[in-house]
């Protein structure tokens, strides 16, 4: 088929460019997360990183519809709360709970969740895990990232506006946790704006 | 008509061919992305992230007036989703996805007048709302299935959907190339008048193609009027909601018409003959379909 020189050179190239960003799959989120972040330290070294989620309102409609027993909006049975959790968070874990861990810059694996709870509340249902951190950190100075992020965008992420950073028992290692911007890439709409929540802490004394 | 009904008969046999899974991962379920599709930028990461603040902040209100409409039949809150509904359409549909591609395709391939643009955009995106409609009204409704069953069955109608546009657009390469059936040859009415007083067979496929698609954004928002008690507005929620997203599609519409029309013009002037750019553009426009089409597939399997 014949096609003209320039066509072929810069044309084609720029429509296509056009087409394929008008067209690329739906990357636009459907899932809207409040999010909190609790740094839990001991006499030694950071401990456990808590994490809460808040869906919106219609996603907390039909986790509530499809996973929980009637009537509704009353508080949630134990066995309610099971049921949420094997159908409708377990399967997170191959997203690794759509938490990274960063400890002085180096990547902590992030497998393991206990504590899982539920909870609905003003039309609104809570999630709360717990991620045990495993690796002690021993510099004089450390820096913890946590940042909650859906690098496919189905689900925004936003860090809640009330009590969304808070630590327990930090005083001892001057511990300080507060959340900053920075740049995170998604695999459909290119890198966008994220917080990310970092904490400093000292090495225990002695 | 046979294959209208064929169509429907693939469309329907996709609903219901299987049980909802016994799997059920809310929170993996319905996503709407590839992974092996490439980063695909429209616009930059500030206009995403303030794109999905005002969604949220659509969503926050459109929820507590469906909770008004369920417990007190407010009036205003019935206008006031209506309008929210319209604003979140035309948002969303901004964010990749709605047979924009298609509809950019169809107008790179084929001239047209900017009024085919959209006719085109909003009929593809007041399809894809009765899809959701359909969608949700046979098998929350009618077969009562678990809500997240529901959303995950999208899915499988999304991959028909992909593989149907898919089809076509290889039916319009293989007619660009070969130059068969080109788009204006066997029309009745003069080439330099513009089209667009009868849609041709493949428009009209190709239409119903794109609007199977039901849209995520479309079927929450039903599923959670049946959960308060309003479908009924629910219903009239996501026919507001796919004007709004007719707003945007039928702009990229626009944009494609206008932008074939300058191109043409541009190369007119370099001494290309129209005929060959005719054909090279029928090429591109149903490659981009067909990429696109495809990429959307590989995307929907990796889901089913």
């Amino acid at each position: 088929m014949w096609l003209p020189f320039r066509f072929r050179r810069v044309v084609r190239p720029a429509l296509l460019a056009l087409l394929l960003s008008a067209g690329s799959a739906s990357a636009h989120p459907h899932v809207f997360i409040d999010y909190t972040v609790t740094v839990l330290f001991d006499d030694n070294a950071a401990q456990a990183v808590r994490v809460s989620w808040t869906f919106d309102e219609m996603y907390s409609s039909m986790l509530l519809h499809d996973y929980t027993s009637r009537p509704p909006r009353d508080a949630l049975t134990p066995a309610d709360v099971k049921s949420l959790r094997k159908q409708a968070f377990e399967d997170t874990a191959d997203y690794h709970y759509f938490v990274d861990l960063k400890l002085n810059g180096a990547t902590l694996p992030v497998k393991e969740v206990t504590d899982f709870d539920a909870r609905f509340h003003d039309h609104r249902m809570t999630y709360a895990f717990t991620l045990p951190l495993r690796a002690s950190a021993s510099q004089a100075r450390n820096t913890l990232e946590i940042d909650a992020f859906d690098n496919e965008f189905y689900i925004d992420f936003e860090l809640a506006e009330k009590h969304g950073v808070m630590v327990e028992h930090g005083e001892k290692l001057g511990a300080s946790c507060a959340p900053r911007q920075q740049s995170r890439d998604t695999t459909m709409v290119g890198s966008v704006s994220s917080i990310v929540v970092a904490c400093t802490y000292g090495a225990a004394a002695g | 008509m046979t294959r209208m009904l064929s169509v429907l008969g693939i469309f329907l046999f996709a609903l219901l061919s299987a049980a909802p899974a016994a799997r059920c991962d809310a929170l993996t379920s319905g996503r709407n992305t590839p992974e092996a599709s490439p980063t695909l930028v429209p616009f930059g990461g500030g206009l995403v992230m303030r794109l999905a603040a005002a969604q949220r902040k659509l969503n926050d209100s459109i929820s507590a007036a469906f909770r008004d409409v369920r417990d007190s039949h407010s009036r205003s809150a019935i206008v006031l989703i209506l309008g929210l509904a319209f604003l979140y359409g035309v948002l969303h549909a901004v964010g990749p996805g709605h047979g924009k591609a298609v509809v950019a395709g169809y107008f790179v391939a084929n001239r047209a007048r900017w009024t085919s643009g959209i006719a085109m955009g909003s009929l593809i995106s007041l399809i894809q709302g009765a899809s959701a409609i359909a969608l949700v009204g046979l098998l929350a409704v009618i077969l009562q299935w678990r809500q997240f069953d529901v959303l995950d069955r999208a899915t499988l109608v999304e991959f028909v959907s992909y593989g149907l546009i898919a089809v076509l657009g290889a039916v319009m390469f293989y007619r660009a190339v070969t130059g068969r059936g080109h788009a204006h040859a066997h029309e009745g009415h003069d080439v330099h008048d513009g089209h667009g007083h009868e849609p041709r067979a493949l428009d009209r496929r190709l239409i119903i193609a794109t609007g199977l698609t039901p849209c995520a954004s479309a079927i929450i928002i039903l599923l959670f009027s049946l959960a308060n008690e309003a479908l009924p507005v629910g219903i009239a929620a996501v026919a507001s909601l796919s004007l709004g997203m007719a707003i945007t599609v039928s702009a990229v519409g626009i944009a494609s018409v206008l932008g074939r029309h300058a191109l043409v013009g541009l190369f007119g002037r370099v001494g290309i003959r129209a005929h060959r750019l005719e054909q090279g553009l029928a090429v591109v426009g149903a490659l981009a379909i067909l990429s696109v089409s495809g990429l959307m597939m590989m995307g929907a399997w990796t889901r089913l």
